[in-house]
């Protein structure tokens, strides 16, 4: 026997005649009867609505009668390098490839090029990589975080070459003393409640690389380099403790570019003995002096005790050459200890 | 499909005037019928017919549009306009028919006992579901087939039954529920 659904529209189209189960369902349709015969349609309204949708088919133009094709595949030879369809991914891939092909040696190099020292090929790389940093630091305290940071990298830098017996070429250690410089600066800018820990930071870092560098000294007394970064850091130092103690007087002196401070220079530099250089000494030295250019063509001997004092005792080493500074640094005036110094060896300080 | 119909349906992919002018001389007078019958009201079941062939003209320009019956599509579109308009604003249970009470001549009394009747009929049908309403709708009193009926709600014919069994049987419910059948 048929389902009563497949019965009920037999017995709807006449085909089967209705049953105990379909009949009560066929007279329940009687009810909607009344809905049979409608009223007519209004000739006028199907006019108007006719015209209406003419004159909409009318505003725009008349589609395509076909849909769009498809790109069409390639069914014959072509002449091309790579397959004849590339992929979105693919061309991802490719160009990655070729991203990483032409960077990534770079990177690769500059990465080695991290644990090198001063007086290796790839030193430079670093140093570039180290300027690219200080460039894209943003904030003051990330500058002074990347000072500190740097400074430590270039005492370190010193400590491996003392302990290798090489010598400490001079870019590096003036490279120590300017990011000294930028951090005593930043440092300098700091607001009032954050100085005394950034100075306390700073003059800690700074006792820490000093204990270092004086060791590394004494496995090479005569490096210039290593005197040099000694004098760097004596004079941070001296300017981070005057900062503890006359805050005002720091942030003047350090605006103002005076960042060679009152500092004693290290014993046995300030006071050369016979032979160390120009200059008379302290009247005590004998025949191996070097002559007072008197324009008389002959030796000082004594010189009057007035005439020491006028003269004061040149150093071993003398100002700096001038260094390339960024926008904001103001230049360095010249600290009143290193006019009138003679030029020494091939280093150049500021005293 | 016949090749009449073939023709007809390339003409109004292209839009061709002639074509639609035939599509709506054809088939506006029926789904404005489907649209009086559920809702009563001539003006409403006009808005909604010039409704339904908007959104085919605006189907076909889409590059959509019916592929094989094009009955089957505008009764689509208008079954689905009419079930949005009831879920917006559902008549009131019984509304007036205008035709019944706008000068139509005979008898008062015969003229109120008619529009009682229609306005049940419809609150009954508006009481099923939207594709009960429209199998039960289509079929006894536009004539549609199961088949044609099938492609409107794009379901097979079997389903088309099976919507038909379940309106009586729920047309059944509510009458015995009004008291009317026992």
């Amino acid at each position: 026997m048929k389902e009563l659904p497949e019965r009920l529209d037999e017995a709807l189209a006449g085909r089967l005649p209705p049953d105990a189960e379909t009949a009560p369902l066929l007279a329940a349709l009687s009810a909607l009867e009344s809905l049979q015969a409608g009223p007519p349609r209004s000739a006028e309204a199907a006019r108007a609505g006719l015209e209406a949708f003419l004159r909409t088919a009318r505003q725009a133009p008349a589609p395509s009668a076909v849909s769009p094709a498809p790109p069409a595949r390639l069914t014959g030879w072509k002449l091309t390098l790579f397959r004849k369809e590339l992929s979105p991914m693919n061309v991802l891939v490719l160009l990655a490839l070729v991203a990483s092909l032409a960077f990534g040696g770079a990177g690769a190099t500059a990465y080695a090029a991290q644990g090198s020292l001063p007086d290796e090929p790839l030193y430079a790389v670093k140093l570039l990589t180290e300027d690219l940093r200080q460039e894209l630091a943003g904030d003051p305290s990330a500058q002074l975080a990347l000072a500190l940071e740097l400074a430590q990298t270039r005492t370190q830098e010193m400590a491996r070459l003392a302990e290798a017996g090489r010598a400490i070429p001079e870019p590096a250690a003036a490279r120590l003393g300017t990011h000294l410089e930028t951090a005593l600066q930043l440092t300098a800018e700091v607001g009032e409640p954050q100085l005394a820990a950034a100075l306390a930071q700073l003059q800690q870092q700074t006792q820490a690389q000093l204990q270092s560098v004086t060791e590394a000294r004494r496995n090479a007394p005569a490096d210039l380099g290593l005197r040099l970064a000694e004098q760097h850091l004596t004079q941070t130092q001296a300017l981070t403790q005057l900062g503890l103690e006359a805050p005002a007087q720091f942030r003047n002196q350090v605006r103002a570019g005076q960042l060679a401070p009152s500092v004693t220079p290290p014993a046995g530099l300030t006071r050369p003995g016979p032979g160390a250089g120009f200059g008379p000494g302290d009247g005590a030295c004998d025949e191996n002096c070097t002559p007072e250019l008197d324009g008389n063509s002959y030796g000082p001997g004594l010189q009057h005790p007035a005439q020491r004092q006028r003269r004061p005792a040149p150093s071993t080493v003398s100002a700096p050459a001038p260094r390339r500074r960024s926008c904001r640094q103001p230049a360095a005036r010249a600290h009143p200890s290193t006019m009138g110094t003679a030029t020494g060896p091939d280093l150049a300080i500021r005293l | 499909m016949e090749k009449a119909a073939t023709d007809l349906l390339e003409g109004v992919r292209c839009l061709d005037e002639r074509a639609l002018t035939e599509v709506y001389q054809a088939y506006s007078a029926p789904l404005y019928r489907y649209a009086y019958r559920l809702l009563g009201e001539a003006q409403e079941a006009e808005e909604l017919v010039a409704e339904t062939f908007h959104r085919f003209l605006a189907a076909v320009r889409r590059g959509h549009g019916p592929q094989t019956s094009l009955s089957a599509y505008l009764y689509r579109i208008l079954h689905n306009a009419i079930t949005d308009r009831f879920r917006r604003c559902p008549p009131p249970d019984l509304p007036l028919d205008e035709e019944l009470t706008d000068g139509a001549a005979g008898d008062p009394a015969q003229l109120g006992a008619a529009h009682w009747e229609q306005a049940r009929a419809r609150a009954l049908l508006r009481r099923l579901t939207p594709e009960q309403r429209l199998v039960l709708t289509l079929k006894y009193f536009e004539g549609l087939s199961n088949e044609e009926i099938a492609a409107v709600l794009d379901k097979p014919t079997g389903a088309v039954k099976a919507l038909q069994h379940r309106g009586l049987e729920a047309l059944r419910r509510l009458l015995r529920r009004e008291g009317a059948w026992a």
